[in-house]
C-alpha cells in the first residue's frame, strides 16, 4: 500500500515536504515511523509527534492505502 | 473561541465579545515579533503551525482553562504566515467577575499554549534564517 509523509517545520527543511512511502499491508505506524527514522539521520537525534490524518494516533493503529502520516516537532514556543 | 489565522486580529473587537453585565475584569496577553533578539535584528517572523492538531491542542487547553479557573470566557487566538516586528502574533484574553482569576487563567493558558500547541516560529535576520526552540516548564 501506498502512505503520504508530511513533514514540518525544520524537518520540512531538511527532509522535504512529503513523501510517498510503500510499506505492506496493515503495517503500524510505529513500524512506519521506524522505518522513517532509519532513513532519515535527522529524525534520530529529535523528538517528535506523529499524526495520522490530522489527529494524533496510537503507535499500535494499523495503517491503510492513502493515510496520511505527518511528523512535526513538539510545540515550538508558540 | 479559538482561532489559527492568516489575518490580524482588533483587540477591540475581542473585548467588545467579553463586555457582559457578570464580567468585572478582562486580562489579555498579547505576543508580538520582536525587531531584536540574541543581538540580531529580525526582518520577519514565520510562523508556522500543523493546523489540524494545532487547533484541537488550543480547544482542550481553553476547555481545561474554563473547568480549572474560575473565568466566564477565554480566547485563543494565534497568527500564522510571513509576520513584520511589532505586529501581533498571539492573543490570549481572559474574563472573569475579578481580576485574580483572570490573570492567573491568562498566566496559565500562555504557558499552555507555548508548550503544546505545534505552532512553530523562524526568525529571518540579516544572517539568514533560524529556528525559535524554546523550552517550558510549567
Amino acid at each position: 500500500m501506498r502512505i503520504e509523509i508530511n513533514y514540518y517545520a525544520w524537518f520540512r527543511e531538511k527532509i522535504g515536504g512529503k513523501e510517498l512511502l510503500d510499506v505492506e499491508d496493515g503495517l503500524t505506524l510505529e513500524k512506519v515511523v521506524e522505518k522513517l527514522v532509519e532513513k532519515h539521520e535527522c529524525l534520530r537525534s529529535e523528538s517528535f509527534l506523529v499524526a495520522v490524518n490530522g489527529k494524533l494516533a496510537n503507535p499500535c493503529t494499523a495503517l491503510k492505502e492513502g493515510d496520511i502520516i505527518s511528523l512535526f516537532p513538539p510545540a515550538g514556543g508558540g | 473561541m479559538i482561532k489559527i489565522t492568516d489575518e490580524d486580529f482588533s483587540i477591540d473587537d475581542i473585548a467588545l465579545k467579553l463586555r457582559n453585565g457578570e464580567t468585572g475584569a478582562i486580562v489579555f496577553f498579547l505576543g508580538i515579533v520582536k525587531a531584536f533578539r540574541e543581538g540580531c535584528s529580525v526582518n520577519e517572523l514565520i510562523v508556522e503551525a500543523y493546523r489540524e492538531v494545532a487547533e484541537e491542542k488550543l480547544k482542550e487547553i481553553r476547555t481545561r482553562a474554563l473547568e480549572k479557573f474560575n473565568v466566564n470566557n477565554v480566547v485563543i487566538i494565534h497568527r500564522v504566515g510571513r509576520l513584520k516586528p511589532l505586529e501581533n502574533i498571539v492573543l490570549v484574553a481572559v474574563s472573569a467577575k475579578s481580576r485574580k482569576e483572570a490573570f492567573e487563567a491568562c498566566s496559565w493558558v500562555i504557558d499552555e499554549v507555548k508548550a503544546q500547541a505545534p505552532i512553530w516560529k523562524k526568525e529571518i535576520t540579516p544572517k539568514g534564517g533560524r529556528w525559535v526552540k524554546e523550552s517550558f516548564k510549567i
